[in-house]
């Protein structure tokens, strides 16, 4: 149980949730490099030369492309490991995906166990 | 001594795996903050080819990883390099191709090929832009190994003496710091995130428990010398991304973020269901 106490903090931050894009802010550059800062805190992505890449930058598609690539190469090496482990089955997974590309304002899909 | 000598060629292998496995870690394991066992490689002892070739190689390999540890950003050629000398060794594990796949992906963004900017170096910054900077100022840096973004809030735990004195004379001013990264050979990043304190707690032993916000960027301007026995900086703050040129960069940059945002959500649902049924598995229920 120890090892999963450990991840209770991994969730959609208020950060986020704040930043993310909606219609009408879809093209507000300050929103969006808060949101890209967001998603970095959050997901405490890879090394540390990595990270201060993510920093410096002052191209937002960069880093929001950087952070795809990691963020694809994580749920990809993620989903495949639940369906070895058969923890997920292929329909699960589909469904989940689908179920990600929803709008869901209030994102409280993040809930851990009780 | 041959026994020692096969052990030790065993034990460099398996440190030249360990970074194989944190190197590779590093864009799926790490990013979601979690310790997952991706792969266990268990050597066959038929795959040790003579112990000093093994050692010798051994070496190249440990040496090899830690160049490209240390040396960003990882490119897939560096890897390439290391698989090279893995092949030679026909101790190639099944499932390597599919992350040296990964490793391609991650080179698709531009932002890898880039190099970190250190205070102490010549001004080079490709991306530079009429961005003016909002002030200038004089700032407290916490020097770190790691980095924080602004949009953020985390814990740090303040127990040097030098920073215990930062803290406390950061509570006198305006309760703003620079968080920064050095990479340990004493240099400092060129940019940082400007940082408030939101709450303090000092323990009995004068240790701090400090939880901070990230609330924008700074680029260091002349790391003063500065009679504190923390670094002091003259930076600038208000540092903001480039403006985009056109609106075909604003649309491409806006499915980039609905694409952050649909694989950050991918995640999340698939950690939930992990932890929901690993949680359900440990107390027998279903």
């Amino acid at each position: 149980m120890h090892r999963h106490e450990k991840t209770k903090s991994l969730r959609v931050t208020p950060f986020v949730k704040a930043h993310r894009p909606t219609p009408d802010t879809l093209l507000d550059a300050a929103r969006r490099e808060r949101f890209s800062f967001s998603v970095a805190n959050m997901v405490q992505t890879a090394e540390p030369f990595e990270s201060q890449l993510l920093l410096q930058t002052r191209n937002s598609v960069h880093r929001l492309q950087a952070q795809r690539a990691v963020l694809t190469a994580a749920a990809g090496a993620l989903a495949k490991r639940l369906l070895e482990t058969g923890l997920l089955t292929e329909a699960e997974r589909v469904a989940i995906e689908v179920r990600s590309r929803e709008d869901d304002a209030a994102a409280d899909t993040d809930v851990l166990p009780p | 001594m041959a026994a020692s000598s096969s052990s030790a060629s065993r034990r460099l292998l398996r440190s030249v795996f360990r970074s194989a496995v944190r190197f590779e870690r590093s864009p799926s394991v790490r990013a979601m903050g979690l310790n997952v066992n991706i792969a266990a490689f268990d050597l066959d002892q038929n795959d040790v080819k003579g112990d000093k070739a093994v050692l010798e190689t051994g070496r190249d390999l440990v040496n090899l990883f830690k160049h490209v540890l240390r040396t960003r950003p990882a490119t897939a050629s560096n890897l390439d390099k290391a698989l090279d000398a893995l092949r030679r060794l026909n101790i190639i594990h099944a499932d390597i191709k599919e992350r040296h796949k990964r490793w391609q992906l991650r080179e698709e963004s531009p932002l890898w090929k880039q190099q970190v900017t250190f205070a102490d170096a010549e001004e080079k910054e490709s991306e530079s832009a009429p961005t003016p900077a909002v002030a200038t100022r004089s700032l407290p840096l916490f020097v770190l190994g790691n980095c924080f973004y602004p949009e953020g809030e985390t814990w740090l735990h303040v127990f040097e003496p030098r920073y215990r004195t930062m803290m406390r004379d950061v509570a006198d001013a305006d309760e703003c710091f620079g968080h920064i990264f050095s990479d340990g050979t004493g240099r400092v990043a060129s940019v940082g995130t400007l940082c408030q304190v939101v709450f303090r707690e000092v323990l009995d032993d004068g240790r701090q428990a400090i939880r901070v916000r990230g609330i924008g960027r700074f680029r260091v301007r002349e790391v003063l010398k500065a009679p504190q026995a923390y670094t002091v900086a003259e930076v600038e703050t208000g540092i903001a991304d480039v403006p985009l040129p056109d609106t075909l960069h604003n649309a491409a940059a806006s499915a980039q973020l609905e694409k952050v945002i649909f694989l950050s959500r991918t995640i999340v649902l698939l950690l939930s269901l992990t932890f929901t049924r690993a949680w359900c598995r440990t107390r027998g229920r279903r």
